[in-house]
This record gives C-alpha cells, sequence and structure tokens, in this order.
C-alpha cells in the first residue's frame, strides 16, 4: 500500500513537472507563477494575474491551456460586456416543427480553461456573473441550472495602472481567487531568452501532455494528504491575524485593514500547502508550506480601509508582518 | 522495533538531551546569579560589615533560594511534542517528527498517515539525538566558577579588613586600626622573644587576646577591660621589685664598708646584680684558697644581713652565715655561703629582669589600650557626624519651643543663684531639670536635641558617678567602654527640684475660707507665669555654646539616655 501511495506522489510529481516543461517551453522564467497556476488548477481553485501589460500574462495562460487536453475559452472583459456574453442565453429559434423555442446557446465559461482577460475592465455587473461559475460551477440562465465541465479554471488577469475606467474586483469575487499572483518584469537573461524564442521563424509550441481526468485524478492526491493540527492551527492562526479587532488580529491589520481573510483563504492556504508538501516529496504539510504560500493566498484577502488607501499600504507588507509575528507551533525548548 | 516505537523512542532520547542541557544551562545561569548576589553582598559588607544575625538570613534565604531554583528546574519536563517540534527545528525536518507524533496521538487510520509515519520513523531512526544536543558547557558555568573562586578567595584570603562570610562569622566587632595592629605585632614579637617572662598563665590569656583582638570577636569595651586586667597582672612584681632594688641597694652601702666587699657593693650600687654575685663568687674563691679578709669583712656582713627586706630573706641569711664563718674561722662555711649568697643574686638577677620584660609588656599594652580608645573616640565621633549628617535639621529644632524651654529652666535656676553649676547636696539638680524638659511633650521631642542642652549644664564633679559624661561637657553620653551594665540598669535616682514659688493673683487676697483655697488653686492652675526666664544671662561664651548646641550623643545610646531621665523623673509626693 505503501508503494502504491509512493508511485502516486512520484506520477504527481512527474505530472506536474511535465507540465511545467511544457509552458516552460514558451514562458521564459515566472517559475513562481507557472508553479502558482498549477497549484489553483490542482486546488480546484482560480487564479487572478495582475501586472502590467506586455509580461506574458495572456500568453502564459494560453500556453497552459495547449498543454493541456482541455477546453479553453478567452474572454476579453470590456466596460459593455454583459453577463449573458459570458455565461450564454437563450435564444429563439426554429424547432424541428418550425414552431419558435428558446434554446440555451452556451457561454465562453463553458469550457476547461477560462481566460477573463484585463476582468477588471468589466462593470461589478458582469464580473459578479463568474461568482456561481467560480464558486459552484454552475451556470444559472433562467430557470435552468447548467453544470460547467470540469475542471473548471478561471484565469484572470489585471492591469495595475489604468485606473481609468476600470472596475475593481468585488470583495466577493476576489475572494473566489485562490491566489493573487503578482507578475513581475523579466530579467535581463530571461528577456534575452524571450527574444530570442520569440523573434525567430519559429516558435516552440507546447505539447498536450494532460488531460482533464489526470487533472482530476491528481486533484484527489491533493486532498488525500494529511495534515497534523498543529500545522492547521498555525495556518488559522494566520488567516485570524488577518481579521481587524479581534483577539488574534495583527497590529498592522487593526490599522490598516478593514476585512481580512474568510474561511476559504484558510481552504487555500491549506491546499496551496498540501500542493506544495507533495512537490517536495512530503505526505505531510508543514509550517514553512503555509508560509510559502500564504502572501500570493492572502494578499488579495486582506482588504485596505481608508487609512490603508491613503498610505498606499501594500497588504504582502501586512501579510509579511503577520507571518513574522505568528508564532510558528514550535517552542524553543532546547 | 514499530515505526510508532522508533518515534517514541527517538522522541524520548531527544527529549532527554534537551532535557539536561537545558537544566544544566538554567542552573547555571542561576548559580552565576545567586553567586554574583553573594559576591555583592560580600563586597558590601567587605565596605562595612553586616551583623552576624543578617549575615546568617542572608545564606538561609541565599541556600533556601538556590534549593527552591534547583527544584523547580529539575522538576520541569518537557513533552514529547516539544521535543518533536526541536527536534524538527533542530534537524531541519519541516514538521516530520511533530506531524507523525501528533498523527500517532490524534491521527484516524489512514493509508497516507501511515505512510507519514512510516516515513517519520525512517528519518527518526536516522536521527543521532546525542550529536543534535552534545553536552555544552554553558558560559553561564564559568561566570559561576569565578564569581565561587572569586567569593572564597575573599573570604578565606587574610585581608586585613575582611574576615570569613562563608562560615556566617560575626562581623568582626572591634576592627584593629593601623597603630594598634602594629603595636600588637610588636607585642607578639616580645612575648615571643620573652621566654623569660614566666606566668604562662598570663601570657596564654594575653595571647588569647591577641588572637580575638585580630579576629576582631572582642568589642572594644571587652579589649580594653581585658589589656588593662593583663596589664595589672604584669605591674603585679613591680612593688616587689622596687623594694628588693632598695634592699639590694641598703644591702651594696653595708657592703661597701669592708674592703673586701667593696666591689660586691659597687656592683650592687649599680643594680648590677650578676657583677655582684660574681664578685662574690670571687671573695668566696679568694678565702678558700685561704686569703686573709679585712677585720670588718665580719661587721660588714653582719650589717648588711640585719633587716632584710621582703624578698631578700635568703640572701641576708646567706650572707649572715658567712659572717658567722668567719667568727668561726670556717673557711669552707665561708666559701659556701658566699657562693650561695651570689647564686641569690643570679635568681634576684633573673626576676628583675623579667619583671623588666613584664613592665615593657604592660607599657606596650597601655600602647595599645591608648590606640584603641583613641580609634573608639575616631568613631564615635564619626557616628555622630553621621548622625548630624543624617539629621541636619536636629540642632536646629532646639531653639526653638525646647531651647525657649530650656533657657526658661536655666532662668529658673539662675534664680536660685546657681545657674549651670550643681549645688554639693543636688549635683544632678540641673540635670533632672533638663530631665523635665525631655518629658515635657510636646514641646520637647525626648530622645533628640536637649540631651546636648544637659551637658552644657552640668559638670558631673565625678566622671566616674556621672555615667561616663563627656568631661568636655558636651553631654556625649558614655563611649562604652566603663559602662556596665548595672550602670544602666541601676535603681533610679530620685533627684528634688528647687522651683522658685511665685505669688498668684489670687493668693494676694486673703484665704479665709476653704472655697477660697480651692479658688487660689483653681486660678493658679489656670493662670501662667509672670516670670520671664528667657533673660537669664548665660556664662558661655558663644564659642561654647555653639559647641554646646551640637547633638553629638550617638544615636544608639539615644533611647538610654531618654530611659535615665524618664527614670530620674520627679515622682508625685504620694
Amino acid at each position: 500500500m505503501i508503494t502504491e501511495l509512493d508511485q502516486q506522489i512520484e506520477v504527481f510529481q512527474n505530472q506536474f513537472a511535465v507540465v511545467k516543461s511544457e509552458v516552460s517551453k514558451v514562458i521564459v522564467g515566472h517559475d513562481e507563477i507557472i508553479d502558482g497556476i498549477l497549484m489553483g488548477l490542482l486546488a480546484r481553485g482560480h487564479v487572478l494575474l495582475e501586472g502590467v501589460p506586455g509580461l506574458g500574462k495572456t500568453k502564459l495562460v494560453q500556453t497552459l491551456s495547449d498543454a493541456l487536453h482541455l477546453k479553453f475559452s478567452r474572454i476579453q472583459f470590456t466596460p459593455d460586456l454583459m453577463p449573458a456574453d459570458i455565461t450564454g442565453t437563450n435564444v429563439v429559434q426554429e424547432g424541428p416543427d418550425g414552431g419558435k423555442i428558446l434554446q440555451f446557446q452556451p457561454g465562453p465559461l463553458f469550457g476547461n480553461i477560462i481566460l477573463a482577460d484585463e476582468i477588471n475592465r468589466a462593470t461589478p455587473k458582469t464580473q459578479s456573473a463568474l461568482l456561481e461559475a467560480m464558486q459552484e460551477k454552475t451556470i444559472t440562465v433562467g430557470k435552468e441550472t447548467y453544470e460547467l465541465i470540469l475542471p473548471f479554471f478561471v484565469l484572470a488577469t489585471q492591469n495595475p495602472l489604468e485606473m481609468e475606467g476600470t472596475y475593481p474586483l468585488p470583495e466577493a469575487q476576489l475572494d473566489r481567487f485562490f491566489m493573487k499572483l503578482k507578475v513581475d518584469y523579466p530579467t535581463v537573461r530571461n528577456m534575452h531568452t524571450i527574444l530570442n524564442r520569440t523573434t525567430k521563424r519559429e516558435e516552440p509550441t507546447p505539447e498536450r501532455v494532460l488531460d482533464a481526468q489526470q487533472i482530476l485524478d491528481m486533484r484527489e492526491t491533493v486532498l488525500a494528504i494529511p495534515i497534523a493540527r498543529p500545522v492547521q492551527d498555525y495556518a488559522i492562526r494566520i488567516v485570524l491575524a488577518t481579521h481587524p479587532d479581534t483577539p488574534n488580529s495583527h497590529e498592522m491589520t487593526n490599522r490598516y485593514a478593514r476585512y481580512g481573510a474568510s474561511p476559504r483563504g484558510a481552504q487555500a492556504l491549506v491546499l496551496g500547502a498540501k500542493i506544495r508538501a507533495l512537490l517536495n516529496d512530503r505526505v505531510h504539510v508543514s509550517t514553512e508550506d503555509i508560509r510559502s504560500v500564504a502572501l500570493a493566498v492572502l494578499r488579495h484577502r486582506v482588504l485596505l480601509n481608508f487609512e490603508g488607501e491613503a498610505e498606499q499600504v501594500d497588504p504582502d507588507s501586512i501579510v509579511a508582518a503577520i507571518l513574522k509575528d505568528t508564532p510558528q507551533p514550535r517552542q524553543s525548548v532546547a | 522495533m514499530s515505526d510508532r516505537e522508533t518515534i517514541v523512542q527517538t522522541l524520548k532520547a531527544v527529549e532527554s538531551r534537551i532535557r539536561t542541557n537545558r537544566l544544566i544551562r538554567r542552573i547555571a545561569t542561576g548559580l552565576s546569579v545567586f553567586v554574583l548576589t553573594a559576591l555583592v553582598i560580600k563586597v558590601l559588607d567587605l565596605a562595612a560589615p553586616f551583623p552576624s544575625a543578617a549575615i546568617r538570613a542572608f545564606w538561609v534565604l541565599w541556600f533556601a533560594g538556590l534549593a527552591a531554583f534547583v527544584i523547580w528546574r529539575v522538576r520541569e519536563r518537557g513533552s514529547l511534542a516539544d521535543a518533536a517540534a526541536e527536534v524538527d527545528h533542530k534537524a531541519r525536518l519541516k514538521d516530520e517528527i511533530s506531524s507523525a507524533y501528533w498523527f500517532l496521538g490524534h491521527g484516524k487510520k489512514n493509508p497516507w498517515i501511515n505512510l507519514q509515519i512510516h516515513r517519520a520513523a525512517e528519518t527518526a531512526r536516522r536521527l543521532d539525538p546525542s550529536g543534535l544536543y552534545p553536552r555544552v558547557i554553558p558560559p553561564a558555568s564559568y561566570l559561576a566558577a569565578v564569581g565561587i573562586v572569586l567569593l572564597l578567595v575573599l573570604n578565606f584570603t587574610p585581608l586585613p579588613f575582611g574576615y570569613s562570610f562563608v562560615f556566617s562569622r560575626e562581623a568582626p566587632e572591634l576592627i584593629l586600626g593601623d597603630r594598634s595592629a602594629e603595636l600588637l605585632d610588636e607585642l607578639v614579637e616580645m612575648i615571643e622573644d620573652a621566654e623569660a617572662l614566666g606566668q604562662d598563665e598570663v601570657v596564654e590569656q594575653l595571647q588569647e587576646l591577641i588572637a580575638a583582638l585580630r579576629s576582631g570577636e572582642l568589642t572594644a569595651a571587652e579589649a580594653l577591660e581585658e589589656l588593662a586586667e593583663i596589664q595589672d597582672r604584669f605591674e603585679e612584681g613591680n612593688l616587689d621589685i622596687a623594694s628588693i632594688m632598695e634592699g639590694l641597694g641598703e644591702i651594696g652601702t653595708e657592703l661597701s664598708q669592708s674592703e673586701d666587699t667593696e666591689p660586691v657593693g659597687e656592683a650592687l650600687a649599680r643594680q648590677n646584680l650578676l657583677g655582684a654575685a660574681d664578685e662574690l663568687r670571687e671573695l668566696a674563691e679568694q678565702i678558700g684558697q685561704g686569703e686573709q679578709t679585712s677585720a670588718n669583712l665580719e661587721q660588714t656582713l653582719e650589717n648588711a644581713a640585719e633587716n632584710p627586706r621582703p624578698g631578700l630573706e635568703d640572701l641576708a641569711e646567706q650572707l649572715g652565715q658567712a659572717a658567722e664563718g668567719i667568727r668561726e674561722d670556717d673557711a669552707q662555711a665561708i666559701e659556701d655561703a658566699l657562693n650561695d649568697a651570689a647564686r641569690e643574686l643570679e635568681e634576684l638577677a633573673d626576676m628583675v629582669e623579667s619583671q623588666q620584660l613584664k613592665n615593657d609588656a604592660a607599657s606596650q599594652l597601655a600602647e595599645l589600650e591608648e590606640a584603641l580608645r583613641e580609634q573608639e573616640r575616631q568613631d564615635q565621633e564619626a557616628a555622630a557626624a553621621e548622625g548630624q549628617d543624617a539629621q541636619p535639621e536636629q540642632g536646629s529644632q532646639v531653639p526653638g519651643d525646647q531651647l525657649e524651654q530650656m533657657q526658661m529652666d536655666q532662668g529658673q535656676q539662675g534664680e536660685q543663684g546657681q545657674p549651670g553649676q550643681p549645688s554639693p547636696d543636688d549635683p544632678m539638680g540641673e540635670m533632672s531639670a533638663a530631665a523635665n524638659d525631655l518629658n515635657a511633650p510636646p514641646e520637647f521631642a525626648p530622645g533628640e536635641a536637649g540631651t546636648g542642652q544637659m551637658g552644657q549644664q552640668v559638670q558631673p564633679p565625678d566622671a566616674d558617678a556621672a555615667m561616663n559624661f563627656d568631661a568636655t561637657g558636651t553631654g556625649q553620653m558614655p563611649s562604652g567602654f566603663g559602662f556596665s551594665p548595672d550602670e544602666k540598669e541601676g535603681a533610679p535616682t530620685s533627684l528634688d527640684v528647687l522651683l522658685e514659688e511665685e505669688t498668684t493673683e489670687a493668693q494676694s487676697a486673703e484665704i479665709e475660707t476653704e472655697e477660697d483655697a480651692e479658688k487660689i488653686e483653681e486660678a493658679s492652675r489656670e493662670q501662667r507665669s509672670k516670670l520671664d526666664y528667657r533673660n537669664v544671662p548665660s556664662e558661655l561664651t558663644p564659642a561654647q555654646q555653639e559647641l554646646l548646641h551640637q547633638d553629638r550623643i550617638p544615636r544608639e545610646y539615644r533611647n538610654l539616655i531618654r530611659e535615665y531621665f524618664q527614670a530620674i523623673r520627679p515622682r508625685p509626693q504620694p
């Protein structure tokens, strides 16, 4: 039995590495971003990518979809985008008997990997159309509820610079993202590689290496990883520290935060830590795993108050302070 | 061994190593703190010796505290969960052992949990607790060791100002000054050199006294008392020696009358007893060889043998026998008698020499006694100065109501014609007046000022009778020696104070009835005296007054003085 589990872990690691390798054929650098996206995929979550234009966010998502045997949909969010444009709608069609019938026309959400490009350009109304799909994996149109195909994975991008004509994501929407990954500029060395790959006649193309079932199996493996209570307690204390004016809140939270992470945040923290443990060939979650994913998991769940906005406090600094000051389940007894 | 046992055994080993290391470290730290505390106390004690009771209390608390600390630390136990967390941290196992230990106790059976436990057990088998937690001598232990060594050095090194603190020996009652120590050293050398001192008992007593003085076991008063006693015993033979030397002089004068014994007489006149003995032997030898003696030798010897002084009876008897031998013309008897007389003179010479050594020792003791008295006096002055510094307002409190009251008393006595001078019948009358002031609350606070005022007014006619009042009249109390408990606790002295009667207004009327008498009595109680005692001129010069106004009564004697004046307070008539 133990050998089987060991093999299962090995398969997980290999499949993860293969996908990452295929993506890396196109995407240069951004290892942590790729890991984060795959974590989101394997944790049944969704990922919000934030970065200035031209850093390859959309390319990354497209490459990922190319590496997977999954149905890919791209939605370019614009201010005039309507909910029905993404969920689908009933249209009047001529029936077999020549009469008029209403037939549901699925929108782009009916896919496995959804690229919600520049999601903050759509109105909150349209953004909110994603809520049910992201959490329940269903879409309700009229009186009908339609199951989305699994795995359902939303990758949204947003530009932090252009605030004109954009709409900040609602808190409920933000909370549904497993991680928020910040895409940074590539290094000089990576830039050379990017130019070398993209300015030639032939561009590398990834192979499809993973299908939906394999992804679902990997998800099951992730869920099987046990976590000890002290480590889970550590994750909970970190999440509770993001809540202002509570017994566990951190000083910076009290000062700059309006809301903290929900239990969904704690779930994301533990799931991300489990994936990381598996990738490190461990079958237990450590506090280090928790800490390593905490920033990406919690940064978009800490909402700043007026003072925090006024002082332009970075939520990352609040999460970092929490990680620094939250005692780990270890006593210095030696 | 199962995975579970492996993990638990490893954790027990780790916990044991952690606990031992922690125990060593904390006990070393605690011990260093305790030792440093003792060192601080010891250093303070060197500067100002603590009473033995305080030292004993400190050591009791010190050992009790240390024992409690050690017991507390020894009883401290860590959990295996803590040990698991610690070993995870130490070996960078990323919570593997602590997770496995938690799963062992709480986790449901699950293949994944079993796998985790199995992997953790494999890791635990590779762990080396002794390598992870080696025995390390904590730095605090070096500090503690240095502190202990310092403490021992300070305790056992014979420093001139130190004494053993470890054994809770009492703080020295008397710390010898440089001069006293020097005299003591000379005295020791003298005793060692002077085997002829004889009187082993006295020498032994002196040696015990020296040892006690060096160890500070005696108070100044006890030391002075012992010194005086030994001094007296050393000087006991001085009168005898003086008498003997005088008698030898007389004998020498007599012997100078004869030509044969003239050298003997001259030697005796020079108090050269050994020379006189040699001359006598030479004369005996001459007579034994049959040489003729002068005609008046017999008479000279008889005269010398007459009326001998105490201690010279044997010598006189030998001289008398020599005279009798001349009379009987028995040369052998003369020779024997003169030789015996020579031996007697030698014994006398030894005795005189011994007494001279004793006199030297007594002189040395007198110097030592004087040095101790001087040291005691300086200590008292220093203590008085400290007392004044501590209560700078003490003297200034006097000139107010108290001084006014004192001056009123002086004036009252002045009107009696003898201000500040004790009458022959009542030498301490003024003291009793001052005592009234002392016991007149609230204007006069007992034990503070006012005691100095007493000294101004009272010149005790006899220093001993006046309870060792300082002869300067400053009111300073006994210096500590010569003040026996009997004198402290003797029967209270009864003193009568003569006050001038003042006629009240009511008294000017004639007393006819008993009711009038009561009115007069009541009026006299209510009416204040019009006599102004404040203008009584003082016979003291300003310098004397300034000196006498200083409160120089040592703090430790203030209660005694108050008790004294309370004891001699005039009692209401029965």
